[in-house]
């Protein structure tokens, strides 16, 4: 009778002991689809806020150079973070390098923009967010303090913002020529305004030369 | 000729800078024109102007933007820093003056005594078109000295 007991005992602890492996087994499974999961959901919320960064200076580029933002230098950023790599890469600036301001790109120039003495300017050919990720990349040649990337130099601002120095499709125009290009784009269209105000703010031949090839290149888009 | 931007901390009045060109030129008041930027009215009295004086409004600290522009050739010898000193002492008001050094962000401020020291404006607000004094040359440490690691 004892006997009897003890081996129903026996097999009901082996049972319960295998019953609670299969559970602890099944447990570990969960918990592994789980992080999976979490993982999973992680890196999708890490790809689109990688895009989202990629998109912040959207409203400066063309919708092109944005998607490009997203799909190559978040993507890339977000790579070298998750497989442990060092960010920022060996040559690049410590903060995060970000497109020049409006007034340096033609097509986003505007009447109300600063001018200063000498005013580079970026034609729309020129594709800056690739500058700009080249720069983060750490694929930029460093001048002292500047970043020359395919053919054109640029300087950095304390907080990050480039600003286009010399090179292909950067043009130079003085503090009138500038004024003069902003007056053409606002009023173009009106080349009877255009010409008044010009001739009121003093901008003479020299001024309207150097701006008006400027801004054929503006009108082309 | 046309003067660096001038951004004063308080908004002028046409009176104040009639009174400032005439101060400094020597000339005629009707021969300065005071325009709001970017659309002047079509009245030829513009044209025949020898100083045109444009201004336009912003925000942050120094939110009055003043271009200055000598049309008259004979007037080009006047100097322009003592002008822009003379602007701040007449009208008691700070300005900054951005002084196409190659960083973007260096300014020279005017005190209303004529007082000048260079000072850098923060970037962040300059990408918004807004004039903020972040620290003086020589004071305080560039936070981002550092972008450029």
């Amino acid at each position: 009778m004892a006997r009897r007991v003890g081996k129903s005992l026996s097999e009901d602890a082996g049972a319960a002991i295998e019953k609670m492996y299969r559970d602890a087994g099944e447990g570990v499974e969960d918990v592994v689809k789980r992080v999976r999961a979490v993982d999973e959901e992680m890196a999708r919320k890490l790809l689109d806020a990688a895009e989202r960064v990629g998109r912040e200076d959207a409203g400066r580029l063309s919708r092109g150079q944005a998607e490009s933002a997203a799909d190559s230098f978040g993507k890339q950023k977000l790579r070298t973070l998750l497989e442990g790599g060092k960010w920022p890469p060996d040559g690049a600036p410590r903060i995060e390098a970000r497109v020049p301001h409006d007034r340096h790109m033609l097509n986003r120039i505007t009447a109300r923009m600063q001018k200063k003495g000498l005013n580079s300017v970026i034609l729309p050919h020129v594709d800056v967010q690739a500058d700009v990720d080249a720069i983060n990349l750490g694929q930029a040649e460093r001048v002292d303090s500047d970043f020359k990337i395919n053919g054109r130099v640029y300087g950095i601002e304390s907080n990050g913002t480039l600003f286009p120095r010399s090179g292909d499709g950067i043009v130079q125009l003085d503090r009138g020529s500038y004024w003069a290009l902003q007056t053409m784009i606002a009023h173009a269209g009106d080349p009877e305004r255009t010409a008044f105000q010009l001739a009121v703010q003093g901008l003479g031949r020299t001024e309207q030369d150097a701006a008006a090839g400027v801004f054929e290149l503006w009108r082309k888009g | 000729m046309i003067w660096s931007d001038l951004h004063v901390e308080r908004p002028l009045s046409e009176a104040e800078l009639r009174a400032w060109i005439r101060s400094v030129f020597a000339i005629d008041d009707r021969l300065v024109a005071v325009e709001k930027q970017y659309d002047y009215p079509s009245d030829p009295a513009l044209l025949a102007s020898h100083v045109f004086v444009a201004w336009d409004q912003f925000t942050g600290q120094y939110p009055f933007r003043v271009t200055v522009a000598v049309k008259e050739p004979s007037l080009e010898h006047v100097d322009e820093v003592a002008a822009i000193d003379a602007l701040a002492r007449q009208t008691g008001a700070r300005l900054i003056v951005f002084d196409d050094s190659p960083e973007p962000d260096h300014v020279l401020l005017v005190e209303p005594d004529g007082t000048r020291r260079g000072a850098y404006v923060d970037p962040d607000a300059l990408d918004h078109d807004s004039y903020e004094i972040a620290f003086y040359e020589g004071r305080e440490q560039r936070d981002g000295e550092a972008a450029n690691g």
